[in-house]
């Protein structure tokens, strides 16, 4: 298996069609959580899966280290993803300050405040968890989902958005210190 | 550790990033305070692992490379142009010849067919199941990338009518399938070269599923671009219950099984497979 798709790497790069539709059926329900995580929302994921791909595809030439081509793929999903969302979020921001947009998201929490038989207190954290997810800044959400649910070192993460270890490192601190202020009190209540 | 852990230490210890681990742990049992803090850290963390991510079922990595596929090709056009110049010539020939509005991947085909026809031929004539199989392997595997091409693009437009939807404008609720009509119209004239060449080669089978698909082509090309949400829900309630879709995807792999499997057959494979299969400029 790892043989024949070093050998899927090698002739995509080569410019195989039917060796890169290897890789993008291999990779592409991956990337797409990647995706999700970072940018919250299924249609934005959609899209960087595609704008990963044809990146990927464009630049073929330039990967050179065979056996990390997932890493290599995954931080320019990434990047994709990034750019999305800090695209977003100026376009936003000529709308509604900032700290609108995340009361506006507390406001929608209350006012959908669900009757108990309806929803489940799980559905209802959930729902806190990605607005949580979705007040950190681009960077922390990138580098905390890299770290948490990719599991990436920090190294990795690092040179996915081009800092320095220690910057990598405090990005992810400051994500998981703003996570905790916003959703601690539940996992508490949950236990 | 005589000290207190900061939360940056518990952070690094959740991550197994923290240098003195061991002795972090030890004061963890040892002190209360600290001990709460981390199971309160961990707890939160835990719970935000389980936000989840929607489903994608196991064919989403095809529908995205079909989804891909006319924007790849848009990729490597510029990269064959230069490496085209015979193909190119029949090309040109072909058409002003008779396929007018045919794509090059069809023209391709019909050079393709015509000199796998003019090849001496195996003898025992043609029988069912098998594409092209008394064809040389360099005709055989053009053809199959050509028809796999075509399978996939096929695919393409009937994703798009399913996932068509009715969106209000005005007072009604209508759906613009320009889109997947331009698409469907482009592929008829393909699809009758390839559905004549499975029956002349004796692919009952395969001759049948491209005859469904094109009454389905047809059927996308000739409605009107917009649609209404009935008249949507029953179009798209008719290329369900055909199973075009399916039927599609599974001739797809079995042309894409043989396209495999007439590999080797081809000097240099990489090469000539990848300038046949980008064909499409
Ligand atoms: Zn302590």
């Amino acid at each position: 298996m790892e043989q024949s798709y070093a050998v899927a790497v090698a002739q995509a790069r080569a410019g195989d069609p039917m060796a890169f539709r290897q890789l993008v059926e291999r990779h592409s329900r991956g990337v797409f959580r990647l995706a999700f995580r970072i940018t919250g929302n299924e249609q934005d994921a959609e899209d960087v899966v595609q704008d990963t791909f044809l990146k990927l595809h464009r630049n073929f030439e330039k990967f050179e280290d065979r056996s990390a081509l997932g890493t290599w793929l995954y931080r320019i999903a990434t990047n994709c993803a990034l750019d999305l969302i800090r695209g977003r979020k100026r376009h936003l921001q000529n709308r509604e300050p900032e700290d609108e947009q995340g009361m506006a998201a507390v406001d929608k929490l209350s006012s959908e405040a669900p009757s108990p038989d309806r929803l489940t207190l799980s559905a209802e954290l959930r729902e806190r968890v990605a607005a949580a997810l979705g007040r950190l800044s681009p960077a922390e959400r990138a580098a905390f989902v890299l770290r948490h649910f990719e599991g990436q070192g920090i190294e990795t993460i690092a040179a996915t958005l081009g800092l320095r270890p220690g910057a990598a490192k405090n990005t992810i601190f400051r994500a998981v210190q703003k996570l905790r202020g916003e959703l601690e009190v539940y996992a508490a209540a949950s236990e | 550790m005589q000290r207190h852990l900061s939360e940056e230490q518990l952070v690094e210890l959740y991550y197994g990033d923290l240098a003195e681990g061991r002795e972090a742990t030890a004061h963890l049992d040892s002190c209360k305070a600290c001990g709460d803090d981390y199971r309160q850290l961990r707890a939160m963390l835990e719970m935000v692992k389980e936000a989840p991510v929607p489903e994608r079922g196991p064919e989403y990595g095809r529908e995205v490379y079909v989804r891909l596929l006319p924007m790849l090709e848009e990729n490597a056009a510029e990269e064959v142009e230069h490496s085209w110049s015979v193909l190119d010539a029949w090309k040109n020939f072909v058409r002003g010849w008779s396929w007018t509005g045919a794509t090059a991947m069809a023209a391709l085909l019909v050079v393709a067919f015509m000199a796998g026809r003019m090849l001496p031929r195996g003898g025992s004539p043609p029988t069912g199941g098998d594409l092209g199989k008394n064809q040389a392997p360099i005709q055989q595997s053009v053809l199959l990338v050509a028809l796999g091409d075509h399978l996939d693009r096929s695919e393409l437009v009937l994703l798009e009518m399913q996932h068509a939807q009715a969106i209000p404008e005005g007072r009604v609720n209508s759906a613009d399938i320009s889109t997947q009509q331009q698409y469907a119209e482009d592929l008829i004239a393909d699809n009758r070269l390839y559905r004549t060449v499975a029956a002349q080669e004796g692919d009952a089978s395969t001759a049948g599923v491209l005859e469904d698909l094109e009454r389905i082509l047809m059927e996308i090309a000739n409605s009107p671009s917009k649609l209404d949400e009935k008249e949507l829900e029953s179009l798209q309630k008719r290329i369900e219950d055909k199973g075009i879709l399916f039927k599609v995807r599974v001739i797809g792999s079995a042309v894409r099984d043989k396209e495999q499997s007439s590999l080797p057959a081809i000097s240099g494979g990489g090469a000539s497979r990848s300038a046949s299969g980008r064909g499409k400029l």
